[in-house]
């Protein structure tokens, strides 16, 4: 038996794709041929070590984040796109969905051009307040950055340090620098010259 | 105990301002994002004051708000291009009806995800909260809301205050 | 998505989930997602061996999966469809990062085994049979890619001849050969662990 044709036959028989025939005629050669039965000790052991190797293990946090992201875009791509029904079926529904875009046109007109008084602020959604907040400030960059100011007065008033205090705390400390990345570090090193020059 | 606990505060501070330069679309903060980040910072501080967080709860909680917060950014600016789109489909008018729908339906589904979102983290505090933490982070999730308010007045104030002073001048 | 909606989706055949998911339903395509994130994930990971290129390309073979439903006939399954799709897209990732690297196609050359012979065989504090597994790895990285192709999906993933070749869209007798050929290579390149380091274990 030719033994180019039997080491094919070796490999198909570690894929469990020989039939029985073929997997008498290998074993009566492996009999008689030393040089085959080495070769296929080999491709046994490399398939030993392949199921030896170990899967990358990934976290309940990192599918989490993967579903997220994935759910992100999935749900930035367009509906129409991935409905398929038929153009009639569309139509049906065409009534129903014009006098709802009115609706919520007119809805969303209102939200908008309504103007807004601080203290009626939706208090149980912190995304709502947020919300509320910027349409208050709107288009103005001066109370935009006098609220950020603020902002920061309490951050600082709260911690009771300035902001050069609490970097000249961050950078004596190896453990911090090691957390990070490369980039992170060029990137807060960058942001913390920033804040102190100003 | 409480320069450690400053301290880890003050970590997450540093880290959000760079998660959030690292991860925004262009890597340009937005005014609108710069605000938003030193509002969810003071929020962890006040919050980590008024529910008197143990370190080890901060170490827990702090990296999941961040995590979170972070996501949130993500639909706000996708909510924030979709809106965009919309208002300038209804000054044209000539918009097609489906086309608006798809995007009224996808502001919803993002408003949703926004809302499971805030869940996610509501779900996670009750797990990691003591009975009375819970209930000082009801009251402490409202009074921060109406002190953004409180805060927009005072900025308000002092522009006013400044206008005043420029007029005098002028 | 809720926990309710998950057990029911968990019940459902793909085929069903197909169905719902091409009528625009996001939380069935969820649930297929969830099915078969892992197997996508480790079957790109083959090839790309780096967890980053393999997070991109495993949220890409889903969104484009979602974009082309409406192209899928349901002629062979689901999962033969998603595995197809994500194996094209990480032998397209592999041509091009090799374009862009100039590497040169895998040769039986000497190269390899001058390498093997002139490196330390036993460092201290290394195991010998994490050095052998490296060695395999390294091999089976320089394997040219349609028989890489062919047996990470084998070899690796445990898929028999027949839907290897239904995901490569080639012939049963193709992936076989493929399959023998890689293995020679492999033993050639492995020649001289197999000598010293295999018939140790």
């Amino acid at each position: 038996m030719n033994c180019k044709k039997i080491r094919k036959w070796l490999s198909d028989s570690i894929d469990k794709e020989l039939g029985e025939k073929r997997q008498y005629i290998l074993r009566s050669h492996l009999e008689k041929c030393g040089l085959c039965r080495a070769y296929q000790r080999s491709l046994e052991e490399i398939q030993e070590h392949i199921e030896g190797f170990e899967k990358p293990g990934l976290s309940p946090e990192y599918w989490r984040d993967f579903h997220f992201r994935l759910k992100t875009k999935l749900i930035s791509f367009e509906p129409e796109k991935r409905t398929f029904r038929s153009i009639a079926w569309q139509w049906k529904w065409a009534g129903v969905v014009a006098s709802v875009i009115v609706v919520i046109a007119i809805g969303l007109s209102l939200f908008f051009s309504l103007p807004r008084k601080a203290a009626e602020i939706y208090v149980f959604s912190f995304e709502d307040s947020f919300e509320k907040v910027y349409q208050e400030i709107g288009n103005n960059p001066e109370l935009a950055n006098l609220f950020n100011l603020v902002i920061l007065a309490s951050i600082e008033e709260n911690l009771g340090l300035s902001p050069s205090e609490i970097n000249a705390n961050l950078y004596d400390d190896p453990l911090f620098w090691e957390s990070l990345t490369e980039e992170e570090i060029a990137l807060l090193e960058s942001e913390i010259k920033k804040e102190m020059k100003s | 105990m409480i320069g450690k606990k400053v301290f880890v505060f003050a970590l997450c501070f540093v880290f959000m301002s760079v998660v959030l330069l690292a991860t925004l679309p262009g890597s340009e903060l937005q005014d609108r994002e710069r605000i938003r980040e030193n509002i969810h910072t003071l929020r962890l501080l006040r919050m980590t004051q008024a529910l008197d967080l143990t370190e080890e709860q901060t170490t827990k909680i702090f990296p999941v708000m961040n995590r979170i917060e972070k996501e949130k950014i993500g639909i706000q600016w996708q909510i924030g291009l979709k809106m965009a789109e919309l208002k300038s489909m209804l000054r044209e008018k000539t918009a097609k009806e489906e086309e608006i729908l798809s995007i009224v339906g996808s502001i919803k589904d993002l408003r949703q995800l926004l809302r499971s979102k805030d869940d996610e983290l509501e779900s996670f505090m009750e797990g990691n909260l003591t009975v009375i933490q819970k209930a000082k982070y009801l009251v402490f999730s409202v009074e921060f809301s109406r002190g953004l308010g409180e805060t927009l007045e005072r900025a308000r104030m002092i522009r006013d205050r400044a206008l005043k002073k420029e007029k005098r001048n002028f | 998505m809720s926990n309710k909606m998950n057990g029911q989706m968990e019940d459902f055949a793909d085929e069903r989930l197909v169905e719902q998911a091409k009528d625009g339903n996001l939380k069935a395509f969820e649930a297929l997602v969830e099915r078969y994130q892992e197997r996508i994930y480790h079957t790109i990971y083959g090839f790309t061996r780096s967890h980053q290129d393999t997070d991109d390309l495993a949220q890409e073979a889903f969104m484009y999966a979602f974009k082309s439903l409406k192209n899928f006939k349901q002629k062979s399954s689901f999962y033969t469809w998603l595995y197809r799709i994500a194996v094209n897209l990480a032998l397209n990732f592999l041509k091009k990062r090799k374009k862009e690297k100039g590497r040169e196609d895998f040769v039986e050359s000497s190269s390899f085994l001058e390498r093997a012979e002139s490196s330390s065989l036993s460092p201290e504090g290394r195991s010998v049979k994490k050095e052998l597994e490296e060695k395999l790895q390294e091999a089976i990285d320089s394997l040219p890619l349609t028989y890489k192709a062919s047996f990470l999906l084998v070899a690796f993933q445990g898929m028999s001849h027949r839907q290897a070749a239904q995901i490569l869209c080639c012939s049963e007798n193709t992936v076989s050969w493929r399959m023998h050929k890689a293995r020679k290579m492999l033993q050639a390149k492995l020649k001289l662990y197999v000598k010293e380091g295999f018939h140790e274990l």
